[in-house]
């Protein structure tokens, strides 16, 4: 804005010499930075008050002399257009409109993509930070958590990285006000460390920090300080009571510092004792490294797979099929959303092109009924480059007050985007209007410009003056190659975009026909957590759940009640080693991981999931009565593909850390989708919480008969009375659970039939209007015809098939398009491949059938025609 | 100077009138506060308005006391003229409201 204002000031203001110029430049720095602190929009209203004031002032202030030749033209073509933009309103409104648009469109999503792609992490040196998950050998985009035997392994071995391990959860947070669910990451080494961010007061936990007997501390978030402490300097040292230990706090981190993202509030050692350390069973633990000083990233990968390597033989049976993935931090913070979101960055950057073909298309129409004036000009001498430059500068100046419009409407998108989008887009708080933004959108604008400028300014400054003037180009170019093409390249590229979005919409629609496998209606879920010494006894444990399951059946209105690890298809759980007593695996390998739940007994009733073999559990399946099991269909099919599972013998776990030590299978369920609706897993074992009496994390699921959140309240009342320590989180009906695992499809689809609804709309109209175009061009031609005796039905068609040759090359080009194109979908799309030829096929004929009709019309126009007119008006 | 002077020029006048010396900003700054941001100048007005008015010689440049800190920078004294014109200014105007209180347009004074 600056080196503009600076520009602008030589150009318009020259009479102020050097110095007074740069003391201007300086002091309008110092009220933009004063505007900037108010808010964007103070800020852009700063500059424009600004520049205004810098136009009157010039005009008052113009000298007698022009200051050169080409700055006086430049004004000149400027005042001009300007002229001619006014001059022409219903124009000039809908090209400006269709910019602010387009251009606001791509200014949103680029925002977007800036700030959650392409902004470095906050962070110091963030490019050497890596993120590492084992990943099956066999498969490496399948990656998963390590053990802590691992970590501590590798963290010994490794030279060429800090290594630190870390594992997110919450906790509850006690004796302030009423008990609360607070999300932290605990680390053994130290990722803050790592990380190289300072905290703003305190300090750091260090690597020491993790020793069993050490202190126990821990690091809290700027927004926790405020909250909790008003964020008062003597909040070092209190002690917050975190799943009913006490710690110290000992820092709290700056403003914006979010770790792995912005839900995380505490950042905690994890202490774990000499058993834990050396476990090679228990998986829950990702690697963050950085590179040390001179170590290049290769050089990490090379030595880690040589660690891993070791690690897999001397412990086979846990990372026999291990490998070891090094990826960059950002990359894995920022995950999958990277493919969605440029593809919404490709698709406006369509939507924008197709927006670009119809401003040249009216600027040529506009420009052919100029030129008469340009083969005036063109006579008496106007040279051709001078033409050119004049008509750019009108494209020019167009585009720019597209663009000036589109931030504005950019901004507004962006927060109605930021609004809408759902939950779990990493680093969208990150996507603002900044630098970077404005200058993506100057340059987009400025292409703009140049893009559906030139093909006028070219065509009209190449038509022989002589010709115009002797009235011969309108009747001697029936059609316009220049326009022809403008058409077919639309077309083709509304065909990319509408095969795009039915791709999107088949997969929602097809996601939303998968069996979840229980009925989603009228179930209130909600989840506890059982924390602290008094739960340290496994019949308390078992009382409290079972005694609020006891109590949530008496509420009127409850059908069924029951409790699980995890409810389904949230996409989280718990999986363990899979082992039949009956068959074991050979020694050396790894035996298969699968999803394991632990329920109370009435769970299956409860979510209504068929039984299909055997029967269900009751109360006397636990460790005191008779041990079993329940599982679901498809790992019956996996493990016993052509027998009954039924009164198999089984165990989860390594051999020397099962989880229990023998249960029998009892029956048979039907699958359960545990992934979200999209997901494909739907192994199970269920087990009571008396055969696995160790876990204390519940969901709770109550079928109802009415409303079920109308049953909220009570819900957290009885868990309260049971004990008012224990936070109630996650209030919420199934159904909303199971809207928010289809949400980002949704998204997706829906923004994106957004952008091909515009592209079609946008492309039918610029057929519309070149057909008129020509049509008009023809008038004379079409009553010739007819006054000869042509039928109107013929000259219809003629007309219509004119335009349908274009709008065939188009569909063509563009079904070929998104063949390829479609294939960087395939992560999105469900139950559908990219290229799908239905889709193909249906997109295709949306856009011919368009096009047609955006034909018909003109046609008909034609032959309204009456030949005598024509004639006369020779 | 006969003309009557820019609403603009006169309050950057009555700003410097009270004998400080004053930069560019401070200028903006204090114009905008004594009129309760009804005149707030851009710096294309104000260094528009410095320029006619230095080549009118009714204020002159002078260097920033030493002690100011920052980036030297000139700030900008009203000249004998300068005082002289704003009096006229201010005259002007004072006759002009007497005027409109003669018509009954202003309360008159009790």
């Amino acid at each position: 804005m600056i080196a503009l204002y600076r520009l602008a000031l030589r150009v318009f203001l020259p009479s102020l010499f050097e110095r007074l110029r740069d003391e201007a430049i300086e002091t309008s720095a110092r009220l933009a930075e004063d505007a900037r602190r108010q808010g964007f929009g103070a800020w852009l209203r700063y500059w424009l008050i600004e520049f205004h004031s810098l136009a009157r002032t010039s005009w008052r202030e113009r000298p007698p002399r022009k200051a050169s030749h080409v700055m006086s033209t430049l004004v000149q073509d400027i005042r001009y257009s300007l002229r001619l933009l006014v001059r022409t309103p219903g124009v000039t409104l809908v090209a400006l409109l269709t910019l602010a648009l387009g251009i606001g469109a791509n200014t949103a999503i680029f925002s977007i993509v800036n700030g959650v792609l392409l902004r470095p992490l906050d962070y110091p040196d963030p490019d050497r930070l890596y993120y590492i998950q084992h990943v099956l050998l066999s498969d490496r985009s399948q990656q998963g958590s390590t053990t802590p035997g691992n970590f501590y392994d590798i963290q010994r071995a490794v030279t060429s990285m800090r290594l630190t391990a870390i594992q997110t959860s919450t906790a509850t947070l006690t004796g302030r006000g009423e008990p609360e669910r607070i999300q932290g990451v605990g680390s053994a080494g130290s990722i803050l460390e790592v990380l190289g961010v300072a905290p703003q007061i305190g300090r750091i936990f260090t690597e020491g920090d993790d020793r069993i007997g050490a202190p126990k501390v821990v690091v809290i978030s700027d927004r926790l300080w405020r909250r909790l402490f008003d964020a008062r300097l003597d909040a070092l040292g209190q002690t917050l009571m975190l799943g009913g230990e006490p710690l110290a706090v000992v820092g709290v981190m700056p403003r914006g510092f979010t770790f792995p993202d912005t839900t995380i509030d505490v950042w905690a050692p994890m202490q774990m004792n000499a058993d834990m350390r050396a476990s090679r069973s228990e998986y829950f633990l990702t690697l963050v490294g950085r590179l040390a000083p001179g170590a290049t990233p290769g050089a990490a990968r090379a030595e880690l797979d040589a660690i891993m390597e070791r690690l897999r033989k001397e412990y086979p049976q846990a990372n026999g099929t291990l490998g070891l993935d090094a990826q960059p931090l950002r990359e894995a913070l920022v995950g999958d959303v990277s493919d969605l979101l440029w593809i919404l960055m490709a698709s406006v950057g369509c939507v924008l092109l197709i927006a670009c073909a119809n401003l040249a298309n009216l600027l040529l129409a506009r420009a052919t009924g100029r030129s008469r004036e340009i083969a005036v000009r063109q006579a008496i001498g106007a040279a051709r480059g001078r033409l050119v430059r004049q008509l750019l500068v009108e494209s020019l100046m167009l585009a720019l007050l597209g663009g000036v419009a589109g931030v504005l409407v950019g901004k507004l998108f962006l927060n109605a985007l930021v609004a809408w989008l759902p939950a779990g887009i990493p680093r969208l708080e990150q996507a603002s209007v900044d630098l970077h933004v404005l200058t993506f959108t100057l340059v987009t604008t400025a292409l703009t410009g140049l893009f559906f400028g030139l093909a006028p300014a070219l065509q009209l400054s190449g038509n022989p003056p002589a010709m115009v003037l002797r009235n011969d180009v309108r009747t001697s170019t029936g059609r316009a190659p220049l326009r022809a093409l403008l058409v077919i390249a639309e077309l083709a590229v509304a065909v990319v975009l509408l095969t795009g979005a039915g791709l999107l919409i088949r997969s929602f629609v097809l996601v939303q026909r998968v069996d979840p496998g229980f009925k989603t209606d009228r179930v209130l879920t909600f989840q506890t957590r059982m924390e602290g010494p008094a739960y340290q006894k496994a019949a308390v444990r078992i009382a409290f759940v079972n005694g609020i399951v006891d109590r949530l059946k008496t509420l009127p209105g409850v059908t069924e009640a029951a409790a699980s690890s995890y409810a389904p298809i949230v996409g989280r759980g718990t999986g363990a080693w899979f082992n039949i007593i009956a068959r074991p695996w050979p020694p050396g390998t790894t035996p298969p991981g699968v999803p394991y739940r632990v329920i109370t007994a009435d769970y299956f009733k409860a979510m209504q999931i068929p039984l299909l073999r055997g029967r269900l559990l009751t109360d006397r399946d636990g460790l005191n009565g008779t041990p079993s099991v329940v599982i679901s269909e498809s790992l019956a099919r996996r493990f016993w593909p052509n027998e009954d599972p039924v009164g198999a013998d089984i165990y989860l776990g390594a051999p020397d850390n099962k989880l229990f030590d023998r249960a029998a299978v009892v029956g048979v369920v039907k699958d359960v989708q545990l992934s979200g609706l999209g997901g494909s897993l739907t192994d199970a074992v269920y087990g009571l919480n008396t055969l696995m009496p160790w876990w204390r994390n519940f969901t709770f699921t109550v079928r109802t008969s009415g409303e079920p959140l109308s049953l909220a309240a009570s819900a957290r009342q009885i868990v309260r009375d049971a004990d008012p320590s224990i936070a109630t989180t996650g209030m919420q009906a199934m159904t909303d659970i199971m809207r928010t695992s289809i949400a980002p499809t949704r998204a997706s689809m829906l923004l994106l039939a957004l952008f091909a609804g515009v592209a079609l709309v946008m492309a039918a109209v610029g057929v519309f209007g070149v057909m008129s175009y020509a049509v008009n061009l023809r008038t004379r031609e079409m009553g010739i015809r007819l006054a000869l005796g042509a039928r109107p039905a013929e000259v219809r068609r003629m007309v219509v098939a004119d335009g349908m040759k274009q709008a065939i090359v188009g569909v063509i080009i563009g079904a070929a398009a998104a063949s390829w194109v479609t294939r960087t979908m395939s992560s999105m799309l469900f139950g559908v491949s990219p290229g799908d030829p239905a889709t193909l096929a249906l997109a295709s004929s949306v856009l011919l059938v368009t096009a047609a009709l955006a034909c018909y019309m003109p046609a008909r126009r034609a032959t309204r025609v009456d030949p005598l007119v024509v004639l006369r008006a020779e | 100077m006969t003309t009557p002077l820019t609403p603009q020029a006169f309050q950057i006048l009555l700003s410097l009138a009270d004998g400080r010396d004053l930069h560019g900003y401070a200028i903006i700054q204090d114009v905008a506060a004594r009129t309760d941001r009804e005149i707030q100048l851009t710096a294309s007005t104000l260094y528009a308005a410095i320029k006619r008015m230095l080549d009118a010689g009714v204020i002159a440049e002078v260097d920033a006391p030493a002690d100011s800190g920052g980036a030297p920078r000139r700030c900008y004294r009203i000249t004998k003229a300068g005082r002289l014109l704003a009096r006229q200014e201010a005259e002007r105007l004072a006759r002009a409201v007497a005027m409109a209180r003669d018509k009954d347009l202003l309360p008159r004074k009790a």
